[in-house]
């Protein structure tokens, strides 16, 4: 329904306007030769849990054999690890449903409250990794999102750069753009801009001045307040070393910038919406404009119309998304559908994989140099499990993985896949994330 | 999008106790259980209190102003912290135009979205992020790049020098931009930008230079307090002059002060309560008002984003009308309140309202000749002032269908101040399908007799009956489904304003008339003003307000005078 609010034409002219913006726009710098590619890491969020029967793979002569939701995912089967039985520990301490568990997948910690709202205690490991493989990149994650939307002060969000810090994606692919592209010059960027001394030293007294600003009223502020002036002073670090850098050294040979995205935001171009968002973060890796990256279909619990899909995920009574057939998941009728939603998501982490195996890089692919992971904030959406939460790995994370498998871990709490998913990114001392009330170590059996 | 199934997922946090904040305190819990020790619980509730904290002794310095309010209601009380806000889009919308005489809203599409902190924005909780800080820096740079400066320069470099003159600048225009005077240090750190612009190229290049660092300075884009110079008491400090002028302007205005609010700021007379009462009615006689009414109008009412609907059943929604909708709620709110004579009954009430073409073919109304929203009585026997404005109605409903229960609740909310708790993990919350042999009312009635739903959702569907006669869309309709409409209800729950109503006229008018409503809208306000929700340590400013309030016949700019007076809105907690 709605146009994006940014225009093309302001896009433009907001560039333009700044011939002050031009000169400040860095060049892609030489290609440091680097003896592999980075490792990155892309995670794909859906929500409102799976129907387990219709997702949990059997294993017949060592090969996955695919149930329904799963199924687009066949020719990438060799490249999965279908994790069965993690369970969200933290969310479920932190009252359950939606909101605990949306809070806890990625920290691995127990929410807490900020007013009537649900709010993470502790960095989520999306964040975590990219302090290490994304710093001193242009953005520590990208973070597309398709209508992730809130109503009054409820945050779906499962990003945190810090305890109750939520990032909360982007949900337009225009303003997504203007933030990546729009003043960043690769290759096929349009016209370069001139290096200009002047105009760089004068960028930069502005951010000493911030600086020195923001030094000399902290310390008339209480402690919370002087929390928020440290992370303000800490952007200001990221933003400085950001304008030193365009594209990353291990831009792949397919960085090109991409066309200005244009699409109609609505329920019903949630497709479009989703194809320009995948595209623009793969391609935003591609650059190595950053190295971890995270996409989210909606909120938690929430309720997307597949009206795409057909005329019968377009019921009577207005009120039938995805959300409201998780929970009436005992209705025969209901539970079908439900089970195409949840497949029409893996079909979308397929188009994923697809995208990145045909992005060449170094002697092989994107894919060998990309960790995927597939996540939900839930297990089932009928009883608000925090149990069997359905995790999937693709991806052999430069043959650390040994993949193609059932990795069978019942009652698991996501902190041990979490310490897992920092040492497979070259975190290694990792031990324990979030909470260490729910115990250390990584995810046994994984690697 | 889906903003409608978002009120049944918010609803699915935590267990429904089935308790609402305790009958004595119809004012009412914003929180639901587990708030934990480290997080003030807010709104614990400050309908218990009355009266009590007017008989405690001031520790007012010699000299203070003996009309001012004593600071906290009786021993052991303390106003609540107050976090450092962030302006909101529409205040840094508004303080660019007044400050640099730019009315192109740049803020609307490129920041993100403001975040609440209780009822209201005010980006004070979570911490500026890597694109919020490039996002200010493009817009600093683009404003800067494109500003006026014949309006901004006064003085002429060619006649004293160029230093001296943007000395001069740097004074006046950062006495603005900062909302204070600036020091000797603050000075020398703009012209040390200004050398760094001027370097290479020519004066106004330095100029824009230090436009560009002020819009990026945590003394522009916050709204910091800080000084700790006139106690009241252990815990508690009057704000500064500039500190009160600041809170007052984004109260009134939404934007920056004036030169004239500024000048008392800095004389320290603001601090007196009779001109800062008659600062107050100055501000509200000035259309810069408009914006806070309306921002106190969308968020009360909760009117953002664009709510999602079945485009099948109602083919005629879409932006437009959307916009439409909450341009009605923006043009009779300030009618009322600051055209009109100021009555809380006649907004929860009013048989008119203000369309414009496509509200009125939406209202069954003959087509206006003008484009704008003009002043229309309703058709008879229909509305009931904003209550019952197409914006409200259409949030508060399913994709195809109103919806009792969102309906019962924003009542319950907005008007009584007290928040159902949410249903209890692994209920099925989906709204029952739709039923032809069934009224809607029949249909919600497994809510009313399986007991897990009955304790919460009593004191929301009997609620959300009044706007049976509205559809999804805020359309009149006489039927629902093969029945004919049901609009009869009860007001349950309360403490003094219980009883039987019939439609949403009867409701409002209960409303209107209703002690516990009227306290509640004080509440709403106070909050809107500071930024956080209203605690305990609020609870005598509150006693306060609502009687000034009641005392003026529901008047709501008397309201906001007494707001602007209270303790809250004066003093802040010392931060430790």
């Amino acid at each position: 329904m709605r146009i994006s609010n940014l225009t093309r034409r302001q896009l433009l002219g907001s560039t333009a306007a700044g011939a002050v913006l031009a000169p400040f726009v860095p060049l892609l710098p030489a290609r440091a030769a680097l003896d592999k590619p980075p490792l990155r890491l892309i995670m794909m969020y859906s929500s409102n849990g799976t129907v387990r029967e219709a997702w949990l793979p059997t294993v017949a002569n060592g090969q996955l054999q695919l149930p329904a939701i799963l199924a687009p995912l066949e020719k990438h089967k060799g490249d999965m690890i279908v994790i069965d039985g993690i369970k969200h520990s933290g969310g479920e301490k932190a009252q359950g449903g939606h909101a605990g568990g949306i809070t806890s997948c990625l920290t691995g910690s127990v929410g807490k409250f900020v007013g009537t709202v649900i709010r993470a205690p502790s960095i989520s490991v999306d964040q975590h990794i990219a302090n290490t493989v994304s710093n001193n990149l242009k953005f520590k994650v990208i973070n597309p999102g398709v209508i992730v939307d809130t109503f009054d002060a409820e945050v779906c969000a499962f990003s945190y750069t810090g305890p109750m810090q939520y990032v909360f994606p982007e949900n337009d692919p225009l303003k997504l753009y203007g933030k990546v592209f729009a003043n960043t010059q690769l290759p096929s960027g349009g016209v370069p801009g001139p290096t200009n001394d002047r105009a760089k030293l004068a960028r930069q007294s502005v951010i000493d001045y911030v600086r020195s600003d923001l030094a000399a009223l902290k310390p008339k502020l209480g402690v919370d307040d002087q929390q928020k002036i440290d992370r303000h002073l800490q952007i200001i670090r990221e933003v400085e070393q950001g304008l030193a850098t365009g594209a990353g050294a291990a831009a792949s040979v397919d960085c090109k910038k991409p066309g200005v995205p244009n699409v109609a935001i609505s329920n019903d171009t949630i497709p479009k919406i989703g194809d320009l968002q995948t595209d623009l973060l793969v391609t935003a890796m591609a650059c190595d404009l950053s190295r971890v990256g995270t996409l989210a279909w909606g909120r938690a619990g929430c309720n997307h119309r597949f009206t795409w899909l057909g005329k019968q995920f377009d019921l009577p009574g207005g009120v039938q998304g995805i959300h409201a057939a998780a929970h009436d998941e005992f209705n025969p009728t209901m539970r079908s559908l439900l089970v195409q939603m949840h497949t029409w998501y893996a079909a979308r982490v397929a188009a994923l994989v697809d995208r990145l195996k045909a992005t060449p890089e170094g002697n092989g692919t994107m894919m060998d140099n990309t960790l995927v992971v597939w996540f939900n904030e839930i297990g089932v959406g009928s009883t608000h499990s925090l149990s069997n939460v359905p995790w999937v790995l693709l991806g052999h994370a430069q043959k650390q993985l040994k993949t193609g498998r059932l990795l069978s871990v019942p009652g698991k709490p996501n902190n041990a896949l979490l310490v897992s998913l920092c040492n497979l990114m070259g975190l290694v001392t990792v031990n324990t994330f979030g909470d260490p009330q729910f115990g250390s170590g990584s995810l046994p059996g994984l690697v | 999008m889906q903003r409608i199934s978002c009120v049944l997922a918010s609803l699915m946090v935590a267990g429904c106790t089935g308790e609402i904040a305790g009958t004595e305190a119809p004012a009412g819990d914003q929180t639901v259980g587990g708030a934990p020790a480290s997080h003030p619980s807010p709104g614990r509730g400050t309908g218990g209190a009355t009266g009590s904290g007017t008989g405690g002794a001031t520790q007012q310095p010699p000299g203070a102003d003996p009309t001012r309010p004593v600071a906290a209601c009786g021993a052991g009380s303390k106003l609540p912290a107050s976090p450092m806000r962030r302006l909101t889009r529409t205040e840094y919308n508004n303080t660019v135009r007044d400050l640099l005489f730019v009315n192109s809203k740049p803020a609307t599409s490129v920041f993100d979205e403001d975040e609440k902190f209780g009822g209201f924005y005010a980006n004070s909780i979570a911490p500026m992020t890597r694109s919020g800080a490039e996002a200010y820096m493009s817009l600093a740079e683009s404003l800067a790049a494109n500003v006026d400066l014949s309006k901004l320069v006064t003085c002429d470099p060619a006649q004293g020098g160029e230093a001296a003159c943007a000395r001069t600048f740097i004074t006046s225009f950062g006495k603005r931009a900062y909302r204070r005077t600036l020091d000797e240090g603050d000075i020398g750190r703009l012209m040390t930008v200004f050398t760094a612009g001027r370097m290479g190229a020519d004066f106004q290049a330095g100029i824009r230079l230090v436009i560009t660092a002020a819009l990026q300075a945590p003394g522009f884009m916050y709204r910091p307090e800080a000084s700790v110079a006139d106690k009241i008491d252990a815990s508690t400090v009057a704000l500064s002059g500039f500190e009160l002028a600041s809170r007052l302007s984004y109260f009134i205005w939404s934007s920056m002060p004036d030169d004239a609010l500024l000048a008392l700021a800095e004389s320290g007379a603001i601090a007196k309560t009779a001109t800062l009462e008659s600062e107050v009615r100055r501000m509200l006689a000035d259309p810069r008002a408009s914006d806070t009414f309306s921002s106190f109008a969308r968020q009360w009412l909760g009117v953002r984003g664009i709510p999602d609907k079945d485009l099948k059943l109602f083919p005629d929604f879409n932006d437009a009308l959307w916009a439409s909708m909450g341009g009605e709620v923006d043009a009779l709110t300030d009618y009322v309140f600051r055209q009109g004579e100021g009555k809380l009954t006649t907004w929860l009430t009013a048989p008119f309202s203000f369309v414009d073409p496509a509200l009125a073919k939406l209202y069954a109304l003959p087509t206006p000749k003008t484009k704008t929203f003009d002043k229309t009585a309703m058709p008879a026997n229909q509305r009931s002032g904003v209550i019952t404005t197409a914006a409200m109605l259409t949030m508060r409903a399913f994709p195809g269908e109103g919806s009792p229960i969102q309906r019962g609740k924003f009542v319950r909310e907005s008007l009584f101040c007290q928040t159902p708790p949410p249903p209890p993990p692994g209920v099925n919350v989906t709204a029952p399908a739709r039923d032809p042999n069934k009224s809607t009312k029949q249909r919600f009635d497994a809510h009313r007799t399986d007991p897990t739903c009955a304790t919460c959702h009593e004191l929301m569907d009997p609620l959300g009956y009044a706007f049976m006669n509205y559809d999804a869309i805020g359309r009149w309709q006489t039927m629902d489904g093969n029945f004919p409409v049901d609009a009869k209800g009860e007001i349950k729950g309360t403490v003094s304003s219980n009883g039987a109503y019939d439609g949403a006229i009867d409701l409002g008018h209960k409303l209107a008339d209703s002690g516990e409503v009227q306290r509640c809208v004080s509440r709403q306000w106070l909050q809107f003003s500071l930024g956080r929700p209203d605690e305990d340590g609020d609870s005598c400013a509150v006693d306060e307000l609502t009687k000034k309030f009641v005392g003026a016949n529901q008047d709501m700019r008397e309201l906001l005078v007494a707001v602007a007076t209270s303790s809250s809105f004066r003093y802040r907690r010392i931060s430790n």
